[in-house]
Parts: structure tokens; sequence; C-alpha cells
């Protein structure tokens, strides 16, 4: 049979099990797709297309035998470049990074992915130390969006955007700390999970700012969503935020709905006005999910401004030395970034520290009346590549740090969050997305929301018409 | 911004302390991410946190030792 490469996940690895497809088809089909668009998607750095079809071979001689196949049988996913790949130098979407030895072994994501039958296709491009919203990299070039080439994918885990969102992947793994997951999810048109922060374990992977650091998935649907994120749970030792957690399978209550739930959207700092697309895509999805009030999260600006202090001091103190006797190797637009941080008085920093937990303090508050709160995950759709402003309330403002103010305020304090494609929102126009937000440790509640609006038609994740 | 924060002669009094050259070709942009910086160092200067308190947000856990004498 042929495989639509849009397909959902849990689809493919029914096909696989069933013996409708095999492994080997499904991995050829997404290596020919990648050899034949990512030369304008730019969202590959890396197809390590023999050990995938060597991971696939192996799936399908354990088929024949009648062996037991996992829940993501033969299922293709890839990366971003800051997870460790076996055998490759963990590039981080730097130069210098380059030169380090190749990883001797997955990361732990990876290998928990693996271990359910999933076919790793290589390394996704992503701005470089991730400090980025844009998907440009000077180094690898620019990630382009799957729905428009001159527009961005998104940062900084754009290659996830731009392969999941472009039928490259069905899955992808990428990295959160200020909104790199949900920044691409809005921009590509597909789902982004960023979970609690210490939910899954980032061992192996390259920090960039341990305080906010968060892994997480990209799909086309919620379920393969809540599917990958079931199979990546679990405490790993070598993560010391990894949280001693037992695992909390969401797929099971998927499709529990929403009713009895308090749903609220976010005011205040996250008003759309003058946005008219993310207003269009918070409203459909507060009518759909019953949302009874408007509310204000007190402190989403100081605790927005915490997070950018502690990435900004954080990152530059960890790449201090690389600052010292490397700086021209690096990506001119987050060099100045680091540069600054590096020179950042230690009481910002500490002051910066306080404010974050006296604001998650308010948050909590705010989950005492309400279950789910909804935000706009970017101000706009995708920009121009090479756009450097943008107009925001009447004002003027440097994209590039500018372009996380709603998705900041939430990962800031580690709130989980699904990020869900809104097209109705853009009929016709680039895609937006939404954050469905919870109280920590509650992304069954998140994805059962983004389950009820995939149902009802409002979310869905867009197939370009481009490729 | 701080009232009393001054970009330039921040980023000349602490770079070369840090061991850090900052090129004339690097400076407008570190400039900008300083001022940048400062905005946001206002805004938590700013924020309702009772007075006299030093709660931050991580705690340090001792570790044990592994095995029996744990």
């Amino acid at each position: 049979m042929s495989i639509d490469p849009f397909a959902p996940a849990h689809a493919i690895a029914a096909a696989v099990r069933d013996g409708r497809t095999t492994a080997v088809a499904v991995t050829r089909l997404f290596l020919d797709r990648i050899a034949g668009i990512d030369a304008t998607l730019n969202a590959y750095t890396d197809v390590t297309a023999e050990r995938a079809l060597a991971i696939a071979q192996a799936i399908d001689d354990r088929h024949a035998r009648g062996e037991y196949l996992g829940p993501l049988a033969g299922v293709p996913f890839a990366v971003k470049n800051l997870f460790d790949l076996e055998d490759l130098p963990t590039r981080a979407g730097s130069l210098i990074n380059r030169e380090r030895a190749p990883a001797a072994r997955d990361a732990v994501l990876v290998e928990r992915l693996l271990a359910a039958d999933a076919v790793i296709l290589g390394g996704l491009n992503m701005g470089e130390y991730a400090y980025d919203f844009t998907g440009e990299n000077f180094h690898d070039g620019p990630c382009r969006n799957p729905h428009d080439p001159e527009h961005m994918a998104g940062g900084s885990s754009s290659g996830c955007g731009a392969a999941t969102g472009g039928g490259l992947a069905p899955i992808s793994l990428g990295s959160d700390t200020n909104g790199s997951i949900r920044v691409p999810s809005s921009l590509c048109g597909i789902f982004g999970l960023k979970p609690t922060y210490g939910r899954l374990p980032r061992s192996r992977s390259f920090p960039f700012c341990d305080s906010l650091d968060h892994l997480g998935p990209f799909a086309r649907c919620t379920a393969d969503l809540a599917l990958a994120y079931d199979l990546m749970q679990g405490h790993d030792p070598e993560d010391h935020a990894c949280v001693q957690r037992p695992v909390e399978s969401v797929s099971p209550t998927l499709g529990a709905g929403v009713g009895g739930l308090q749903v609220a959207v976010l005011g205040g700092h996250f008003a759309t006005d003058g946005m008219p697309e993310a207003t269009r895509a918070v409203d459909l999805v507060a009518k759909a999910l019953g949302a009874r009030a408007t509310v204000e999260l007190e402190g989403a600006a100081e605790g927005r401004a915490a997070a950018f202090i502690i990435t900004n001091t954080e990152s530059a103190a960890f790449h201090l030395g690389r600052l010292r006797a490397r700086a021209a190797d690096f990506d001119p637009e987050t060099r100045d970034r680091f540069l600054a941080g590096a020179l950042l008085p230690a009481a910002w920093s500490v002051r910066a520290h306080q404010v974050r937990r006296w604001y998650a303090g308010r948050a909590a508050a705010l989950f005492e009346e309400f279950d789910l709160l909804i935000a706009p995950s970017t101000p706009m759709s995708a920009p121009r590549i090479g756009q450097k402003a943008m107009e925001l309330r009447g004002k003027t403002v440097a994209l590039r740090p500018m372009f996380g103010l709603f998705t900041q305020p939430i990962s800031a304090i580690g709130l989980p969050v699904c990020a869900v494609p809104v097209p109705a929102a853009v009929p016709g126009g680039l895609p937006i997305g939404v954050q469905l937000i919870a109280a920590p440790w509650r992304e069954d509640l998140v994805l059962r929301a983004a389950a009820v609006l995939e149902a009802a038609g409002v979310v869905a994740a867009p197939v370009p018409s481009t490729l | 911004m701080p009232v009393d924060f001054d970009p330039e002669a921040y980023l000349d009094a602490h770079a070369a302390l840090l061991g850090l050259t900052i090129t004339e070709g690097q400076r407008p942009g570190v400039l900008q991410f300083l001022k940048l910086a400062a905005d946001m160092a206002a805004l938590i200067d700013g924020a309702a946190v009772p007075d006299d308190t030093l709660d931050l947000d991580g705690t340090f856990e001792p570790m044990a030792p592994r095995g029996d004498r744990a």
C-alpha cells in the first residue's frame, strides 16, 4: 500500500504491524522525500540513512519472525541537533561544536523512541545554541517554512517545525527554553508539547540554560503527541533536574473531554490588541473550550523579564570560555547576546531567580480557580526570512528577542503547554497557533483539551500546498 | 532601564575584567542587548516581591551516597 507522508504516526505504525507495509518501505519513502524536498526547506543537517535502513530492516525481520513490534513500529522521527546521536558530533546549531568527538551514545529520549521501534532519520537544523526564535542559522542556512519557503520556520527548534510540518518526519523532538517548541509549532502549523519542567530527562542533550531547558515532541495530531510523550516519560538520574515521578500516561485519558474544567483566556500581558491572526486563533479556541472568563496572570511581564535575565546570564556563563577564545566563530546574531549576558551584574541574576519563584506562586493561585488557560503562541504568523523587526502594539521592536512575548512567561515557571495549530484563524494564509496551559504535572489536561479541539475541527495540522 | 545604568561605560569597565575582547563590529550589538537586559532588570526590580525575603527558585538538595550508606 502507499503511505501518506502526512499520515499520523500511529496509523503508520498500525500499517507496519498489520503487514500492509514495511518499515523499510516507510523509511525509504521519507528518505526519498528528504532527498527531494529538503534542499528547499533545509530542515535536516544530518541524514542517517544507512542507520535508518538498518533499523527498519531489523524491525521487518522481527515482524517476519512473528515477534512483537512496539507502538511506533517503523515510524520515522528526527531530532533537533542538540540531541546526541551516536557517531555524530552534537553541533547544537554551532560551528564550534562540530569539532566535538562523535557522541558515544544516543540521548535518552532517542533511546526510548527507538525502544518503541521508531526509526531515527537524523539531526535537524536549529538556531545556534538554541538562542533563537527565527530558525535562521548563520552556519547551516535558514530553515524554511513548509507553507511558504520565503518565510521563517521559527526557532530555535526550526528543523522540527519544518520536518514535521513538511511531511519529512511524522514525529520530531526539540527543546524549549523560552518558546522554542511552541514558536515553530505555531509558524509551521503543527502540534507541540512542552511538558512540565523536570518531567522529561534531558540526558545527553547539549544544554542552553539549565534552569529553563525542557525537551518535548512535535507531531501532526494529538494522539501522536500523547503517544510519543508517554513513551519518553520516566526518571533518568543523568539529568539532575528530572524529577522522581511515576510515569503518568496521558493516552488512556485523551478522550476524557473537558467537561467540568474551568477554562479562561489570559489577558493583560497576553492581550492580542492589534494582532488580528492571534486574536482569531484565541477566540476560536476559547469558544470551542467554553472559556468563561478573561483573566490576568499577575507577574507575567516580570516573570518574562526574569526568564530573559536567567537565560542571558546562565547561557553566557556556560559559553564564557568559547566567547573568550572564539567569539568570531559564533553566529553574529547570537554572539552579541551572549557577550552582553556575560557582563550582566550578579545582583540582576539573583533578583531574577527571586522573582521567578514569586511569580510561580501567582500562577499557582490562579490555578486554584482555573484548570486551563489559553494564550496565543505567537503575535503573528511567520515573518519573512531575514526580517529583523516587527510591529507590536504600535511600536517597532526587534523581532529576535521579542517573538517569544507570549511563550516566555509560561516556560519561565515550567508550566505544561500543548501548542495547537488553528487553521481557521488564517484561511488560506500562513499558520498560527495557540497555547493550552495547565498547572504543573497536568499534561493530561492540555492534551485532553487539544483532543477536544481536534475532534471539533478547530485545530489541525494543515498539509502544505507548496510541497 | 535602571536610571544609573550606562551601557557604554558598563561595557568598557567590565569586558576586559572578564577577559572578553569586544570588537568595534560587535560593540553596537552588545550595547543593544545590554540596554534590553537593563530594561528587563528594571521590570524585575519593580516586581511586588515581599521585602526582606530571599526565596529563590532553586533549592539545593544535599546528595546522599549511593548504595548501603544511603
